[in-house]
């Protein structure tokens, strides 16, 4: 019988404003491997950071080994034996092999020189754990594949003798073949009597090697199944909820009888998307969704301009265009709510009047010279038709709310007058009522005619504002189909590649 | 918006009233116009380099640039150019020698502390090997915008206000101007909104040449000679009137009046040393005093504001 390793009992996690867990149970025996599915914002990855000690549950207990512990930083589930490889790898990449492996606890001599020689041993102890070779251990991490960065990673968790394993999507930036060496691995571990908690979207992958599978929703566990007790469809179905069709917001204005507004054709991104071909029609708003990483962002980046594509080409009303820069694309009549606000998208030191300006200026020059009095009337109209909620719009834009942040930029793309409107996850992070907002802008722009792309994740929302669909997978389209009698795992089997399974 | 420049413009006052009242010669019309003379040669350039430091960049070529901007003036006088001429090879040779850091920036992705650095290096060697080390005496008429008066005004003082002016205007009320804030303030965002943020440094760092340039003309006009080695250390000079004018380092943010207002703390400092006698060594001492706690209350506030 295997042994109860951590025992997660009713935790619940509150951010202001946002309850991210609510009263979360579940249990890692030792060498068990525990899969973690959900959709994006389910709260796998809050969860995980309590389990890794990034934050502290608002109310619930963590029993580990029989007994309760509280983790305050980071370093405590380390020296327990819990180990979290994150999405993103977090290696040095200029450092060797064996400096990651023991950072911060390099081992020394009497002197208090860094001794080399156990050092070298040392690693190439866990390198042989993994499968990799020992005469790795000097080399420089960023010589290294990104499959064996990862090898690295995990060697790094068996040197501190980690029991459990935490990886989150780990193959998400694997090959075919890498996958299946990681997931021998995880095999060999379990073998070892590691547990390893496996967060993934790929179905296949959490089916073949999962002995337990557990799925969340809006923070909440819906279930923990065996997995030869459960199929893919019913976890699906699991992850996105009720069955039912949510009532769309508007009646479909798109005519699809038209020339297409915008027509992309075999358009190709290195190795992020490939031979990609859709139309948008007048009025039309047409939602691209799929999983994180499928290249949504990455497409409509580089029909902006602010990618080049490798090949294929760009036409706005069947006349070809060039798009080269985002300058000459918003030229043309294009106009981008890009994705991450903070990083893409405000100007946190400047105010209200100049981010919401900054795009048209172009459309304000007399002989070159600013008409400020006219800018202003129409930032003023834009805070008014936004509803954007601010003391004066000379405001810093930092000391906005992300749903104000967001209708000041989606304002600053409204005074381009685009013909076109592209929006990248334009409600990520914001709260249900500016959500309920920005459809309400939503559909008010595409009823007045405009043309509107908008990628999102939320399987709810693509069926609340969506015309048409365009379902993505790794980078090519797996599904297209107008929203009309669609459902949310539908959209789920598209997205994780598994048609074939109905 | 026009509060901005108070609280650096209140530091300004107190200042000028404290170094008045222990010597009253300090009010004095002439010695008003010999600091702002002072002055002139690195608020020109500091109005350039606040530009780039708006972008997020640095450039510290300009002193050095500014001695070889000199030397070429004065080369060009002793080939017996037209005054007006001179004005313009010089005004554009330092947009061109700018324009390098420039483009080593956006198109190389070189850091701008080290691209420059590099070039004030080149600049100065330059200096010295069209000079042979030994500064050029040459009269003409061009050196009337370093020694010429303008009525009772120091004719190099009435230019640096024109400067600030010009530039006050144009961060307000042009496009690029309005630009430089939002690449500094955010590169990613700025090129979402259609801005193209490397033309927008660049055009920055030639816009600061071309100034580096007239302030060469003023510098050899000055003493109607041109010596390699002026501007030695002018770029720490424009950084920190800049700075002390409340321009942040982080970039997307400060006045152009900020910097006027920033190089008047400095020369009023460096007057009140002389006038009351102190040891000029002190003078060094206290400046770098003054710039420390300009960008401390800058990062005081910036704390306080994100919490």
């Amino acid at each position: 019988m295997k042994e109860l390793l951590m025992d997660v009992q009713n935790i619940s996690k509150k951010f202001p404003g946002v309850q991210a867990l609510k009263d979360v149970c579940f249990q890692v025996y030792g060498g068990e491997i525990h899969a973690l599915v959900g959709e994006n914002g389910a709260g796998k990855s809050t969860l995980m950071n309590i389990l890794s000690g990034v934050y502290e549950q608002t109310e619930g207990k963590l029993i580990w080994n029989g007994k309760e512990v509280c983790f305050r930083d980071t370093r405590e589930p380390k020296n327990l034996g819990i180990a979290m490889i994150h999405q993103e790898l977090s290696l040095a990449s200029h450092l060797s092999v064996m400096e990651n492996i023991f950072m911060g606890r390099l081992p020394k001599k009497r002197n208090g020189l860094i001794d080399y020689a156990k050092l070298r041993a040392d690693t190439a102890e866990v390198l042989k754990r993994v499968g990799l070779e020992e005469e790795l251990a000097s080399v420089r991490v960023d010589r290294l594949s990104v499959s064996r960065q990862q090898m690295v990673e995990i060697a790094r968790a068996l040197s501190l003798d980690a029991r459990m394993i935490i990886m989150d999507e780990p193959s998400s930036s694997l090959t075919q073949n890498e996958t299946q060496i990681l997931l021998k691995l995880i095999r060999e571990l379990r073998s070892q009597g590691v547990a390893i908690i496996y967060i993934s979207h790929r179905m296949d992958e959490v089916f073949e090697i999962a002995e337990r599978i557990t799925v969340l929703r809006d923070g909440g566990v819906v279930g923990s199944y065996m997995a030869e007790d459960i199929t893919v469809n019913e976890v699906l179905s699991q992850m996105v909820g009720r069955e039912y069709k949510m009532e769309k917001l508007h009646n479909c204005n798109a005519d699809y009888q038209a020339q297409p507004v915008l027509k992309v054709e075999h358009l190709t991104y290195k190795n992020v998307f490939r031979d990609i071909t859709f139309s948008l029609y007048p009025a039309e708003v047409l939602v691209i969704t799929g999983l994180v990483g499928a290249g949504r962002s990455e497409l409509l980046e580089t029909v902006f301009g602010y990618r080049h594509q490798e090949s294929g080409t760009v036409y706005l009303d069947g006349r070809f265009v060039d798009n080269k820069t985002p300058g000459a694309m918003m030229r043309e009549g294009l106009a981008i709510v890009p994705e991450g606000r903070k990083t893409n998208g405000i100007f946190p030191q400047l105010s209200v009047y100049d981010n919401m300006r900054i795009s048209s200026l172009g459309r304000y020059k007399k002989a070159g010279i600013l008409d400020n009095g006219a800018i202003r009337q129409e930032v003023d109209k834009q805070v008014d038709a936004m509803r954007i909620k601010t003391p004066s719009v000379l405001q810093k834009m930092k000391y906005l709310s992300g749903g104000n942040q967001q209708k000041v930029i989606l304002g600053r793309c409204m005074m381009c007058a685009p013909k076109v409107l592209i929006m990248d996850e334009p409600t990520n992070g914001i709260d249900v009522g500016a959500k309920q907002e920005i459809y309400k802008i939503i559909d008010e722009l595409s009823q007045n005619g405009m043309s509107i792309i908008c990628i999102s994740s939320e399987l709810q929302e693509v069926l609340t504002i969506a015309d048409r669909i365009i379902v993505m997978h790794e980078g090519s389209i797996t599904g297209e189909m107008k929203n009309e009698n669609v459902t949310q795992d539908m959209i789920m089997q598209y997205a994780s590649n598994q048609m074939s399974n109905i | 918006m026009q509060v901005k420049e108070a609280p650096v413009f209140l530091v300004l006052v107190c200042g000028c009233i404290v170094v008045g009242l222990m010597t009253p010669y300090f009010f004095s019309v002439s010695n008003i116009f010999n600091v702002l003379r002072q002055i002139s040669i690195y608020a020109i350039l500091a109005v350039g380099e606040a530009l780039i430091i708006i972008t997020g960049e640095i450039d510290l070529s300009i002193g050095y640039m500014m001695g070889l901007c000199g030397v070429i003036a004065a080369l060009c006088a002793r080939a017996n150019v037209p005054p007006i001429l001179i004005l313009l090879i010089t005004v554009a040779f330092g947009a061109c020698m700018s324009s390098i850091s420039g483009v080593l920036i956006t198109k190389f992705g070189i850091n701008s502390f080290i691209a420059t650095l590099g070039l004030q290096n080149i600049c100065r060697g330059i200096s010295l090997l069209l000079t042979g080390g030994i500064s050029i005496m040459v009269k003409n008429p061009i050196t009337v915008l370093g020694s010429g008066y303008f009525g009772p005004m120091p004719l190099c003082s009435v230019i640096m206000l024109l400067v600030i002016a010009v530039f006050a205007f144009f961060v307000k009320y042009t496009q690029l101007g309005r630009n430089i804030f939002a690449v500094g303030s955010n590169f990613n965002a700025a090129r979402f909104s259609g801005v193209n943020s490397k033309a927008v440094k660049r055009a920055v760092f030639a816009i600061s040449g071309a100034l580096v340039g007239l302030s060469g003309v003023i510098s050899y006009g000055t003493l109607k000679a041109a010596d390699p080695t002026a501007g030695a250390g002018f770029e720490l000079d424009a950084v920190a009137a800049v700075v002390i004018g409340g321009t942040s380092m982080a970039g997307g943010e400060g006045t152009i009046i900020g910097v006027l207002i920033g190089a008047a703390i400095m020369g009023v400092l460096k007057n009140a040393f002389v006038l009351l006698h102190i040891s000029a060594y002190w003078q060094v001492v206290v400046l770098g005093i003054v710039i420390i706690a300009a960008v401390f209350i800058d990062s005081v506030k910036r704390l306080r504001a994100d919490k």
